[in-house]
């Protein structure tokens, strides 16, 4: 009989800790219609395996007279969702941008930045580019929040557009900057003009 | 020694349960034909206080809710009938869906019950089984007359609901959906037992009290209600007062329809006989560089000469919807234009962008959800339309949306960034729906997007007469496009 019930208890653990385990899949997985997920696996870890976001992290520029957009791009390794629906984690590229005028020099002066709260809110922007993702070690692509403009105080995540940004492969540090305002009806008064550039290209300063 | 008393005491559980399960009898019946039946008739004779003939019992009239007649499911077991039906109500909310159980054993005795199912996910139709699947909460409220406060006393009910996890079809799903008469197999009959205590309340007062929980993976498979099994028996000691009857027996009773929503299309279409032209219209514009837009509104009626209004283009080539009409949306129709918001072209179906702006007005109040459709046609000739299932859920998608954040708010900002990865994975890549993509596949990739956002809708695809419907559903198993005919 405790054999019986040793056996049944070491099957049980097994069991839910088998169930209980993270497993980590390539990026690419996430946006795979056909991945099939195993309900054994508690969260899956979606990671960026081939380190194609490698060539984006760093400081990209775009000067135009004495302004300078600027956009520093970092890896957020694991970011978690798993208090989310669905759960899960997964390796994002995060940026913030900022337009400055005389940039690097001592008179510089911020004109605008998304290192901000979220409208009135006391919750700052953790980035401004959601499901920042490189899949090919040459593009990335995302969702990037323009939050440069007056405030609508009815739209406190600004003007959402779809980026872009493909690196030049004869020329790694450089890139085209593209932001493309989504299709779709929106509601009498919503912003839709972009303030920050949405077809330029960018430098790259530092890593 | 301990294993074998287990199995044994199992293997008589299954036999009580087997034997509780074979005596109950399912059957679909309607309101007229069951006043044919005498046993009905005396229950809802001393129930009514009225003659059931009238157009409305008092047991409604009191409690503001009117019986559905088209469909009533009667269990009957050892002696005792319970009949159920679907109730509706003036102003229904579409969070929830209440049924009638007319509970009365062979000597005539009868009690009432309201109870009120609060879907957690989605209901989702089983149309092969003619069921549905249901997991949520549920609420159950005596129905009794008359009582003064001073009377009133903690009351507690017990039911039984009873779900099914047979494949009739033999290759069918074999997740648990509501019994109806054609599990008829007992070893698929699964019992799932609730307690509601509250104030026994007069007046049709849905009160406070402790709601029982239940869902398609919570079913307690087999606990002989009259058994006393652990966990499921009658009145088996989680609830507090005293509650000698035996469990109130039943299976959810609710129109399919409102989980399909084939009807609410036909029947807007029915009340304004001029739509359906004003529709084919509309879609023949998508070659315009902009896209076109018409409404109807809550205000209009089947007398009204011209329901269908325009909504103007905005700036950018998308239409501008007024979110403060002065009456609720009923139907929204729109254009994808042929050059898109960036020249390149339309999207073949419904953008972010169109389930984010019908949400924003949902938290507006602006939208007459159970009656609401949305329509899409665009130029890659391809024609869409949408109906609402789940209010709350589409009510949730548009996160912060138009919306004036008071100073100190704290946002979610893992649920805005998650919200946005779906939209990315849905449209924002190589193979998803964009302006070059293939409609075939987009049909595909929005039904997941539709499941994976748990938006709630059910998505139609049209004809270009505008008189065939069929709903588009994602095959579980094959994860390919099932077409289903709407057949009115």
């Amino acid at each position: 009989m405790r054999k019986y019930l040793s056996l049944f208890l070491l099957i049980f653990t097994v069991f839910f800790s088998y169930a209980q385990t993270e497993k980590t899949v390539d990026i690419r997985q996430f946006y795979n219609s056909n991945f099939k997920k195993s309900p054994l696996i508690a969260y899956y870890y979606y990671k960026d395996v081939n380190n194609y976001f490698t060539p984006f992290i760093g400081t990209w520029i775009y000067q135009n007279g004495n302004q300078t957009f600027v956009i520093r791009f970092w890896k957020e390794t694991k970011a978690s969702y798993i208090n989310e629906n669905p759960k899960y984690y997964i390796d994002e590229l995060r940026a913030h941008y900022k337009l400055v005028q005389n940039y690097g020099q001592s008179n510089e002066q911020v004109i605008y930045t998304s290192e901000k709260n979220v409208g009135n809110s006391v919750t700052p922007w953790p980035t401004i580019i959601a499901a920042g993702k490189a899949l090919e070690n040459y593009k990335m692509t995302g969702i990037v929040f323009d939050v440069a403009g007056v405030l609508n105080p009815s739209y406190p995540t600004g003007v959402r557009g779809n980026l872009e940004m493909t690196i030049n492969p004869d020329n790694p540090d450089t890139a085209q900057w593209e932001v493309t305002l989504p299709m779709g009806m929106r509601g009498l008064g919503q912003p839709k003009t972009f303030t920050i550039p949405t077809n330029i290209t960018l430098t790259k300063v530092n890593q | 020694m301990l294993l074998a008393l287990f199995s044994c005491e199992l293997e008589e559980e299954v036999l009580q349960k087997n034997n509780y399960r074979e005596n109950i009898k399912i059957r679909n019946s309607t309101f007229d034909a069951l006043l044919n039946e005498q046993h009905f008739v005396n229950a809802i004779s001393k129930l009514s206080k009225s003659k059931p003939a009238q157009s409305k019992t008092v047991m409604e009239a009191e409690y503001g809710f009117t019986i559905l007649p088209d469909q009533v499911k009667v269990l009957e077991h050892k002696g005792k009938t319970f009949y159920t039906f679907q109730i509706k109500r003036e102003v229904q909310n579409p969070d929830y869906f209440e049924n009638l159980v007319i509970d009365t054993d062979s000597i005539g005795q009868t009690d009432a019950y309201l109870f009120k199912y609060l879907p957690t996910e989605p209901l989702a139709p089983s149309e092969e089984h003619d069921s549905f699947h249901f997991k949520g909460a549920v609420h159950i409220t005596p129905i009794t007359y008359n009582i003064a406060i001073a009377e009133k006393e903690l009351h507690c009910v017990t039911a039984t609901v009873m779900m099914c996890d047979q494949s009739w079809s033999g290759s069918g799903s074999t997740t648990p959906h509501v019994a109806t008469q054609y599990c008829n197999n007992p070893n698929h009959l699964t019992e799932v037992t609730t307690t509601t205590c509250d104030m026994t309340a007069g007046g049709g007062s849905m009160g406070a009290g402790a709601g029982g929980w239940f869902g398609a993976n919570q079913g307690s498979q087999g606990s002989d209600p009259g058994g006393g099994h652990a966990g499921a028996g009658n009145g088996s000691g989680t609830a507090p007062g005293s509650n000698t009857n035996p469990p109130v027996l039943t299976a959810p009773v609710f129109d399919l329809d409102q989980i399909t929503k084939c009807k609410t299309i036909s029947k807007q279409m029915a009340k304004f006989p001029g739509l359906k032209q004003s529709l084919i219209d509309l879609a023949a514009t998508t070659s315009d560089s902009h896209e076109n837009g018409i409404f109807i509104d809550k205000s209009a009626t089947a007398e009204t000469p011209d329901p269908v209004q325009t909504v103007p283009v905005g700036s950018g080539g998308t239409i501008d919807i007024n979110l403060n009409p002065p009456s609720k949306y009923t139907m929204i129709a729109h254009t994808h234009d042929i050059s898109g918001t960036d020249g390149t072209g339309t999207f073949s179906i419904f953008s972010s962008d169109d389930m984010a702006t019908i949400s924003n007005l949902i938290q507006l109040g602006k939208i007459d959800t159970g009656d609401f459709v949305f329509y899409v046609f665009t130029a890659d000739g391809t024609r869409y339309a949408i109906t609402i299932n789940c209010t709350s859920c589409l009510e949730a998608f548009c996160y912060p949306c138009n919306e004036n954040l008071a100073i100190g708010t704290v946002l979610d900002m893992p649920r805005v960034l998650q919200i946005n990865a779906l939209i990315d994975q849905t449209y924002n890549k190589a193979d998803g729906i964009h302006s070059q993509s293939d409609p075939v596949n987009d049909k595909k990739k929005f039904l997941e997007f539709i499941k994976e956002a748990n938006l709630g809708i059910s998505l139609f695809e049209v004809d270009e007469t505008l008189t065939a419907f069929e709903k588009l559903e994602l095959d579980p198993k094959t994860k390919n496009v099932i077409k289903k005919p709407c057949s009115n």
